[in-house]
């Protein structure tokens, strides 16, 4: 029985034989998350991508020294964080006394801490994709719908969601994709508008 | 997109992708496709009540820009000690066979018609091919003279004085030679 690879593992050890497509997918994953973080320590929206980009061109840069001790983003996150303050310190500012904790980075909203130039905008766009969400997830069919909510608000693998619903493994990947395209159908229009805007 | 590549990223976002979801993905994926991952992203952290304020900003292509010239190539390879006792490892199963063919032929040389044996040898040979090659007759162990024989111990020698020598140079991982090293055919070009 093999032993199951982390997804981000699997990503990391194809960027580190040099496929770069692989750490495009890292960095879209990620990036939330970096740039929310990064905003912590510089109030500009603006500013703080620019800060996470350079968060994430020097994390490609170390990444043939990742063995895989820790999970890819603890190790992104520390190396995010250390990038926000050198860019503070460089700036003649000071960074905060104490680092965020890797939990807590989106618990205030980033959205809070950034002067983030379209906010009411930003705001309102939010708030569309909520209602959008909770009005696709009640229109999925059930078994479509059952498997993505045991696998997001439960945390179940894939194995433990068949044995719940009494179905092949197979068939939970099947499901969970399916209800996700239906969604993605519903919130591609209001998503893509935020980046055309 | 292919129906495919969508169930691959979608297994990705759950950390239950496969190897081979992440080659479908990183050989065949398209910039659409990057723009599906990023939806996907972006609804998993909203149904987590979590910010997707970003979600839509793009600073992939910043970062492309940035590691254009950068390619992390990380070649996984044993440590000195481990180099060592690899070669050397291999130069004692190398050994034992000799040995063991040593003693095999210790016993039929008691015997009349030691060479003259209708029996195979027993030595079986992985790389052993199905046809001989044209202009040469393969000869069988059992079928050897004793000048022939001891051709072949002397070449054996030689290489095996070869490799420990590579072995000492950190040049395990050309294993090659020592493939060679267990194949004891005479190849004689036909007159």
């Amino acid at each position: 029985m093999t032993t199951k690879v982390e997804s981000d593992q699997l990503l990391v050890e194809r960027v580190q034989k040099g496929d770069k497509r692989a750490f495009d997918l890292l960095v879209i994953k990620y990036q939330s998350k970096v740039i929310s973080l990064v905003g912590r320590y510089v109030s500009d929206a603006h500013e703080a991508m620019d800060v996470a980009q350079e968060a994430f061109i020097k994390a490609y840069k170390a990444l043939a020294n990742f063995r895989g001790d820790s999970a890819f983003y603890t190790w992104l996150y520390r190396i995010a964080v250390n990038t926000a303050k050198n860019h503070l310190i460089s700036r003649g500012r000071r960074p905060p006394g104490t680092d965020i904790d890797i939990d807590d980075v989106y618990s205030d909203g980033g959205l809070s801490e950034l002067n983030h130039i379209d906010s009411p905008e930003a705001s309102l766009h939010k708030e569309q994709v909520e209602q959008t969400l909770s009005k696709a997830l009640k229109g999925l069919p059930d078994d479509l719908r059952t498997a993505l909510m045991l696998r997001e608000f439960d945390g179940l693998s894939y194995e433990d969601i068949a044995q719940v619903m009494d179905c092949p493994v197979g068939t939970v990947r099947s499901r969970i994709f399916r209800a996700r395209e239906a969604i993605d159908k519903q919130l591609e229009p209001i998503l893509e508008s935020a980046v055309n805007s | 997109m292919s129906d495919k590549i969508a169930e691959s990223l979608s297994a990705l976002l759950d950390n239950e992708a496969t190897e081979l979801d992440v080659r479908r993905l990183t050989k065949h994926m398209t910039d659409e496709d990057l723009e599906t991952w990023r939806r996907m992203c972006a609804v998993k952290d909203g149904m987590q009540k979590q910010d997707i304020s970003f979600a839509s900003m793009n600073i992939l292509d910043g970062i492309r820009e940035g590691i254009a010239d950068e390619t992390v190539v990380v070649e996984k390879t044993s440590s000195g000690w481990k180099n060592w006792v690899g070669g050397f490892g291999v130069a004692a199963a190398v050994a034992m066979a000799v040995v063991g063919i040593g003693l095999q032929n210790d016993q039929l040389s008691g015997q009349d018609n030691q060479f003259a044996t209708t029996e195979p040898s027993k030595i079986e040979r992985a790389d052993k091919p199905t046809e001989p090659e044209e202009g040469v007759t393969r000869l069988a162990a059992g079928d050897m003279s004793p000048e022939q024989y001891k051709a072949l111990q002397d070449k054996l020698r030689s290489y095996m004085q070869h490799h420990a020598e590579n072995s000492s140079e950190d040049r395990v991982g050309d294993v090659m030679p020592y493939a060679r090293v267990v194949s004891f055919e005479v190849e004689e070009k036909q007159k």
